[in-house]
């Protein structure tokens, strides 16, 4: 069972999805997450198991290579595509309170801002740590937000803008969610936010970076094992 | 306008410094469109005392020069004459947009939005081989035309505010994730679909050939690649093999006719400042600087040796009020110690929403002051 877990860590830090995908060229022609996820679950390891000593492993090793710039999005949207396929067989046992999320995250591109590469990737780090992730797309208003909280009234929010033109409305939208709730957590970032920024609009927190969201989230009590 | 009757012939200003004369001069390019639209959009005007001001005469009355990109619109592409393009409301806010050519249909799906003059692309244009091969056909048909009676419209109405100017379609990679399929799937189409993409990368390149048969004989000097090169998306790999051996050939061909040829990074550049000296480039625009970029200025400069041109290099943050005018005012100087007289000033990359625009002027003091000294 060590040697499947293992494989099947590598196999979200490489990025192979399955047998079928050319990428990574190295591993051509090799199983990948989606075959080796069946194979465990049929061979009886726990979906927690699965999760915690093998997924999420795979994932905080990309995580940490792409915090350092050794790796680049190409290769985390990779990993997060391989850990997408093994999140399928395992949505059942999330589903039936077998395995459980670490919270619910509620992200968005802020209101008039159209770039989601970076807040998609934010997606798939945070799915990749076992959160559940309500993804509000591009150009979510304040008010998207808001309704997002009412639905997940613990939820976290993250927001990104990448136009300096666009990140103004962010203000907007941090002070709204926090008139309904101070205790809500809102987290910003993208390319023209910054620390004094973040500060002045009443965030609590910047990262430059979406592994340094699951560092902080880890830190202040949930998040991915290290590995 | 009054502002005008002192002021240097900008046009001929631009020149100089892109083309090394200006003996120290240099001159101040504040990127201040997309400011200017928002508020066009949002229906709130411009504050006084530039209320009701085109676009060209903001400049004029701020006393600054501009990046005349309007002159793209004197180069014109045309279709295969059997392509055809038609467009269907599917609601209130969402529209269809399907091409039909004898290689086959694409279709993309955009939707218009309260808060943006630019649609949300909902379905990209190429999602599937086919879509791409469709893609790869009509940059196989594609022609390009100069069009010299836009070009002498434009020069009676922008005169010499500065050097006219034109930015290129982007190359192979970019092309694929900002134009054709967004990033997540031009990254999968290049790693899963290599023929296919190589084949579509050939057909734009060959394009492009084109296109510079058009622009090299134009009167347009200064070129520039509209790249918006992220080193996070456009990976140092990718770089390597894609972007760097096209955009090298490309400066080649354009500076055959003596074009000035640049090109505009706006993320993350610090994995690819090593390649600047062998890009073929005469200079890098925005290369967004921190505390926005992940680049130091000063890193900027080792890269760029004696021969780039920096255009802009002014965080676009600095002009937001959360930062005080000093450090807008230290970085302008900075940037100057730094990079002068290989240096159009600018804001990297567009000055925020809520930017003073007053700030504008401040540089320009200081723009001012340093051209007078080196006149002197």
């Amino acid at each position: 069972m060590e040697e499947l877990l293992k494989r099947l860590a590598d196999c979200i830090e490489s990025g192979k999805v399955d047998r079928e995908s050319r990428y990574p060229p190295a591993m051509a022609g090799e199983d990948g997450a989606r075959e080796l996820t069946a194979r465990a679950l049929e061979e009886g390891v726990r979906a927690e198991d699965l999760l915690n000593r093998s997924l999420l492993v795979g994932m905080h090793r990309i995580g940490e290579r792409f915090g350092r710039g050794e790796v680049y999005v190409p290769e985390i949207l990779f990993s997060a595509k391989a850990m997408t396929a093994a999140m399928e067989f395992l949505k059942p046992y999330f589903d039936s309170g077998e395995a459980q999320y670490r919270g619910t995250a509620i992200l968005g591109t802020v209101a008039g801002d159209l770039h989601d590469i970076g807040k998609n990737i934010v997606r798939m780090v945070l799915e990749g740590g076992g959160w559940r992730v309500i993804d509000l797309g591009v150009d979510a208003s304040a008010d998207a937000f808001l309704e997002a909280l009412e639905e997940h009234p613990d939820g976290i929010v993250g927001m990104s803008a990448l136009l300096t033109t666009t990140m103004v409305n962010m203000a907007d939208a941090v002070s709204k969610i926090k008139e309904r709730n101070a205790a809500t957590r809102v987290y910003v970032g993208g390319a023209p936010v910054t620390e004094p920024f973040c500060v002045k609009i009443g965030a609590d927190g910047y990262f430059p970076d979406p592994h340094g969201l699951v560092q902080h989230l880890s830190s202040v009590g949930e998040g991915p094992p290290s590995g | 306008m009054a502002e005008d009757a002192h002021r240097p012939d900008w046009a001929a200003l631009h020149h100089a410094v892109l083309f090394g004369d200006s003996g120290d001069r240099i001159i101040w390019q504040p990127r201040i469109l997309c400011w200017f639209e928002d508020r066009q959009f949002s229906g709130q005007g411009l504050p006084e005392p530039y209320a009701g001001l085109s676009l060209p005469d903001l400049f004029r009355k701020l006393g600054v020069s501009a990046r005349l990109y309007e002159y793209n619109m004197c180069f014109e592409r045309a279709e295969h004459p059997a392509v055809q393009v038609r467009t269907r409301s599917l609601n209130e806010t969402d529209t269809e947009h399907t091409i039909d050519t004898p290689a086959g249909q694409q279709v993309a799906i955009t939707r218009r939005t309260s808060t943006s003059p630019h649609p949300i692309t909902l379905k990209w244009e190429v999602v599937t081989k086919d879509e791409l091969h469709v893609a790869t056909w009509r940059e196989e048909h594609a022609s390009w035309s100069w069009n010299q009676d836009r070009f002498d419209q434009l020069q009676q109405e922008l005169g010499d505010l500065g050097a006219p100017t034109m930015f290129m379609p982007r190359m192979n990679v970019q092309s694929l994730y900002i134009e054709k399929m967004g990033v997540e799937g031009g990254i999968t189409a290049i790693y899963e679909w290599p023929t296919e993409v190589d084949t579509y990368f050939r057909a734009l390149e060959e394009s492009h050939d084109r296109l510079i048969d058009v622009i090299n004989p134009c009167p347009i000097r200064a070129i520039n690649f509209g790249e918006n090169v992220h080193a996070g998306t456009l990976s140092p790999d990718l770089f390597k093999l894609y972007h760097l051996p096209a955009c090298r050939r490309r400066c080649e061909r354009l500076h055959q006719a003596g074009k000035f040829c640049s090109s505009h990074w706006d993320g993350d550049t610090r994995s690819l400042l090593a390649y600047i000296r062998e890009s073929g480039l005469d200079g890098v625009e925005a290369i967004t600087p921190e505390p926005q970029g992940d680049v130091t200025l000063e890193e900027v400069r080792e890269a760029f040796g004696d021969d780039q041109v920096l255009l802009d290099g002014i965080p676009a943050v600095y002009f937001d009020d959360v930062y005080p005018v000093d450090t807008l005012i230290d970085c302008a100087q900075r940037v100057i110690d730094l990079f002068a007289p290989r240096l159009v000033l600018g804001i990297s990359d567009e000055i925020s929403s809520s930017g003073d625009i007053e700030r504008i002027r401040r540089v320009g003091e200081i723009v001012d002051r340093f051209n007078a000294q080196a006149h002197a």
